[in-house]
């Protein structure tokens, strides 16, 4: 009879845990607006004349290179991704009429492996970064409940904050024995840094290049006039790598040295000269530990200058971790001039001959 | 309520923490046209799942060039060469039906959705695939964008021949054994009435 009874008050007991919970969460959606920008980033390719133009035609003339622009620009992209650009080259049929349409004598041609392909030099451009830096808590107050209750009381809380003092250190030594005493280490994000201008050290990471000449040994025929060579084969084309990129692994070296001096931090500081009380709160729940959100809700119970004041009195902060997740946003533009050349072979009628060239980006 | 009215406070911000860790959406272009696949990042690729009748994957086009733009989209296969991708052949089990011929007016954003043929995917097993965009120009260029993504099963799989078989055989099994229970019932109920006409055949004699 009395286990049933204590059942039964479990039962109530747990349903008004439940309310309760239903209760805050409703007043969450009630009363918190929420904000969520999430980043779209882009990285496309132009192809141009010298001039900047889109490029729709290129004249060669034998034996002479003919140049153009490949372009890749990547806006708000992700530093962890790496490009490919890639060229394939058509037969040059022999042209029989101007057009449009053009036509052609499949059977007169210049063969694709007669081009050449040289990929010019990769040069990057306004290299860019938004910079995401990581503080972490170093624990400053050390000893037991007695001193933590102690100091706090001495660093001119109000009157209704002095009250809270014995629930936050009681809360800040479990936190410490829980977490891990001293109570540190853990990573705080501070204020993105927009628009890091990295040109120069950044692109060196990416591992920007150009690939090797070469001749396009077998035709392409997916686009243009090709498509109806009654020689035409799907899936031979040769291609060329015309420029790169391999994504970086880490934060190394001279990058790193740029990232720290552009975040401008040394040693530690005072906790809320570097990050809001909120984000230390944030960070404390973000934990997933029960006594460290424990701290976090005492510590909200204060006032907004009680809390600058008790997170400056239990903390510092200094520099966390830096590792490639800082670098968040990549703009810039990486540029090759590649250039064509055609020799046909000796006995080749004269005439005018017209071919298709292709140039895909492979990104993910 | 104030300290409810923070601590909720806390649990939202934690919650949108969470949301934005879904990573952002990735677009690829040419041309000033991009190809946008409606999907998630996953372990650092845009992904889609394929699953649970869920054969379509979302594309965006969106021409900012200024001008009149001819395009087309499909889905190829992904292979290497000296440690570079390159494009494959088209992928017979990732269609997109309206990926032909596409003009795109200065401006103009258009959706297209790319079908995936569950059985061929899960037969072909493969797991990443290019979503490519070409872009014609009035001369003889040819611009193309591809963006790498991963198809995944989802935890579906194919019946394999020896389950097909095993199935085969118990279905063979419930339908002769349900021939058999109708065939004595008939046989039950003829037997019966010829017993009552026998019985009344002497009765009525």
């Amino acid at each position: 009879m009395t286990t049933t009874r204590n059942r039964t008050i479990a039962r109530l007991a747990l349903g008004l845990v439940l309310l309760a919970s239903l209760t805050t969460a409703a007043l969450a959606q009630e009363n918190v607006q929420l904000n969520l920008q999430l980043s779209e980033g882009t990285r496309s390719v132009e192809v141009t004349d010298l001039a900047g133009d889109p490029l729709e035609d290129l004249t060669l003339a034998a034996g002479q290179p003919a140049s153009y622009r490949v372009t890749v620009t990547d806006s708000d992209y992700l530093t962890d991704e790496g490009f490919t650009v890639l060229a394939e080259n058509g037969n040059l049929y022999q042209v029989t009429a101007a057009g449009p349409p053009v036509a052609v004598d499949y059977d007169t041609l210049i063969a694709s492996e007669d081009v050449t392909l040289a990929p010019g030099i990769a040069s990057p451009v306004d290299v860019a970064v938004d910079l995401l830096p990581i503080f972490e808590l170093v624990d400053v107050l050390v000893g037991d409940l007695a001193a933590c209750t102690t100091a706090l009381q001495g660093i001119g809380l109000s009157a209704e904050d002095v009250t809270e003092v014995a629930g936050v250190c009681t809360a800040f030594i479990a936190a410490a024995e829980d977490v891990g005493d001293p109570l540190e280490g853990i990573a705080i994000p501070g204020d993105l840094l927009d628009s890091l201008d990295l040109t120069g050290l950044l692109d060196d990471l990416l591992g920007l290049a150009t690939g090797a000449t070469g001749s396009f040994d077998n035709a392409s025929f997916r686009y243009g006039i090709g498509t109806a060579d009654p020689a035409a084969a799907l899936g031979e084309e040769t291609m060329i790598t015309v420029l790169s990129s391999t994504p970086p692994t880490e934060l190394i070296g001279d990058l790193l040295a740029a990232v720290q001096a552009a975040i401008g931090f040394a040693g530690t500081e005072a906790v809320t000269d570097i990050v809001s009380p909120a984000a230390v709160l944030q960070a404390l729940v973000n934990t997933g530990n029960a006594t460290a959100g424990t701290l976090a809700a005492a510590v909200g119970e204060l006032s907004t200058a009680g809390q600058t004041a008790v997170l400056n009195a239990l903390f510092e902060i200094g520099l966390g971790d830096l590792d490639l997740g800082v670098l968040q946003n990549l703009t810039g533009s990486y540029s090759a001039t590649p250039s064509l050349t055609v020799v046909p072979d000796p006995g080749t009628p004269a005439g005018s001959y017209a071919g298709t060239h292709t140039i895909t980006i492979v990104s993910s | 309520m104030g300290a409810l009215g923070r601590a909720a406070a806390v649990v939202v911000v934690l919650a949108t923490a969470l949301v934005a860790a879904a990573g952002p959406a990735l677009a690829i272009g040419a041309q000033g046209v991009d190809l946008r696949p409606l999907l998630e990042r996953r372990d650092g690729t845009l992904t889609a799942v394929v699953a649970d009748g869920a054969t379509t994957i979302g594309i965006r086009l969106t021409n900012d060039s200024g001008a009149v733009r001819q395009v087309s989209v499909r889905a190829t296969a992904v292979e290497e060469a000296d440690g570079q991708p390159r494009l494959g052949a088209d992928v017979a089990w990732l269609t997109v039906p309206d990926g032909g011929a596409i003009t795109l007016a200065a401006g103009e954003v258009r959706e297209l959705e790319a079908v995936v043929d569950p059985e061929g995917f899960l037969q072909a097993g493969a797991g990443e695939v290019a979503l490519v965009l070409s872009v014609e120009g009035d001369g003889n260029v040819v611009t193309q964008a591809a963006t790498v993504i991963a198809v995944d099963d989802g935890g579906a799989t194919l019946p394999r021949p020896v389950e097909v078989i095993l199935a085969a055989v118990v279905l063979l099994a419930v339908v002769a054994s349900a021939l058999v229970v109708v065939s004595r019932l008939q046989g039950h109920e003829v037997r019966s009435v010829w017993q009552l006409r026998r019985r009344r055949v002497p009765g009525t004699a």
